[in-house]
């Protein structure tokens, strides 16, 4: 049995408000991701381009052997 | 870390193939927020529009214009209707409001609907000999209320103004006569609104019964809402701003000396920002002000509608149509 065309439309209009909620409070999911807080966020690009050149100057000095980056990491590049 | 021996590819699983970025967006999802608590908005246009929330508002607005007449209103008149946070985007007196907290509605039009009184006036006398003027000044009245309607009054002003100007070299000039064009018709005497509800019933012709009801109908809706006066802060954004342009020209018969003056008049009209023909102020954060903009909207939108179906039962404007119901294109019929 379908549901009545008013309580599918209050429903439907509760998940756009929802949504537009999260949103406003940036809280939406999708800009949870480590990739949209990096796009977003200056403060985290410049701490990864910080320690980013540390460990290239680094590795330059003391020709060491770079360690792996921890799984699901983007490979800083400087 | 570099790239050394173990290199990871970052797995893009869950990750958006896009984003999007609009600097409006705080006063859009505001708004939209305020639309659907007033169910003026329609929650199935959110997938429709991708969750953008700007689209989201221009769909309501077309939801809500297809709603109270667009369909007919585009026959004959060719509209735009912009949302902004300022009056006049060339102006530096409106300050940046990215919360939506002052948001403007205004109305400018494209080209001007083209409409022939003269038949009119002429089918009108074999009722009642005051009956033309009547009609004349409820039907561009009505108009006037929401929008510029140009007619033998705007070409009357040119015209004594053109003379001003050439004073003591008038015989060097051709300056057109307006009043000659008027019909003798309309200079009688205005029937009330009694008389003219009286005369829609008693009318002996079908197509004069029919103008009359659709008249009274125009002249009903257009005086259903008062139109919003401008605040200090608009008219301060308008201050160097041209008077409106017209969104519609009526003259008394084609090529006639209105249409001339109007022809003239149009060529300097892009020269400088115009006045919009209407400006509806609301704030995202008013739902008082949203639900009264909507309102007033809806009313215009009826007005435009009724106007339009009124113009198609005038005889003689047959082919001043727009071709907006092949899609929102441009207006052959009208005058620009």
């Amino acid at each position: 049995m379908r549901a009545d065309p008013k309580v599918r439309r209050e429903k439907a209009k509760q998940a756009v408000l929802n949504e537009l909620k999260r949103r406003s409070e940036d809280r939406h999911p999708r800009n949870q991701t480590l990739l949209a807080r990096f796009a977003r966020c200056t403060h985290f690009q410049q701490t990864v381009l910080v320690i980013s050149r540390a460990v290239d100057a680094e590795r330059r000095a003391y020709s060491a052997t770079p360690l792996a980056p921890p799984p699901g990491w983007l490979p800083p590049l400087a | 870390m570099g790239s050394g021996a173990h290199l990871l590819l970052p797995s893009l699983d869950c990750v958006p193939l896009e984003y999007h970025f609009h600097a409006g967006e705080r006063a859009a999802i505001r708004l939209v927020q305020a639309l659907l608590e007033l169910d003026i908005a329609e929650p199935s246009d959110w997938r429709r529009v991708r969750r953008d929330p700007t689209d989201y508002v221009q769909a309501t607005l077309n939801r809500w214009i297809d709603l109270h007449g667009g369909k007919a209103l585009r026959r004959r008149f060719c509209l735009r209707l912009m949302l902004s946070e300022v009056v006049d985007e060339y102006t530096d007196a409106g300050e940046s409001d990215p919360d939506g907290r002052r948001l403007y509605l205004f109305l400018h039009p494209d080209s001007a609907a083209f409409v022939v009184a003269g038949p009119t006036l002429e089918l009108m006398a074999q009722e009642h000999p005051r009956l033309p003027a009547t009609f004349y000044h409820l039907f561009t009245g009505a108009l006037n209320r929401w929008v510029r309607t140009y007619d033998y009054r705007d070409a009357e002003d040119r015209v004594q103004m053109l003379r001003e100007w050439t004073e003591g070299e008038e015989e060097q000039y051709e300056i057109a006569d307006v009043a000659a064009s008027m019909p003798a018709c309309m200079k009688q005497k205005l029937l009330s609104l009694r008389s003219l509800r009286r005369m829609a019933a008693q009318a002996r012709g079908e197509a004069s019964k029919a103008l009359i009801a659709a008249t009274l109908e125009l002249e009903r809706t257009s005086a259903s809402v008062r139109r919003p006066e401008f605040t200090d802060d608009m008219r301060e954004q308008l201050m160097d701003t041209n008077s409106p342009l017209p969104a519609a020209l009526v003259v008394f018969a084609e090529n006639d000396s209105i249409e001339a003056q109007f022809e003239d008049e149009s060529q300097s009209w892009g020269e400088a920002a115009s006045e919009p023909n209407l400006i509806l102020p609301l704030s995202a954060f008013d739902l008082k002000s949203i639900r009264s903009a909507f309102h007033t909207l809806a009313v215009v939108c009826r007005t435009l509608a009724a106007a339009s179906r009124l113009i198609d039962l005038m005889p003689g404007n047959e082919k001043w149509v727009t071709d907006s119901e092949e899609g929102h294109g441009s207006a052959s019929g009208n005058r620009s």
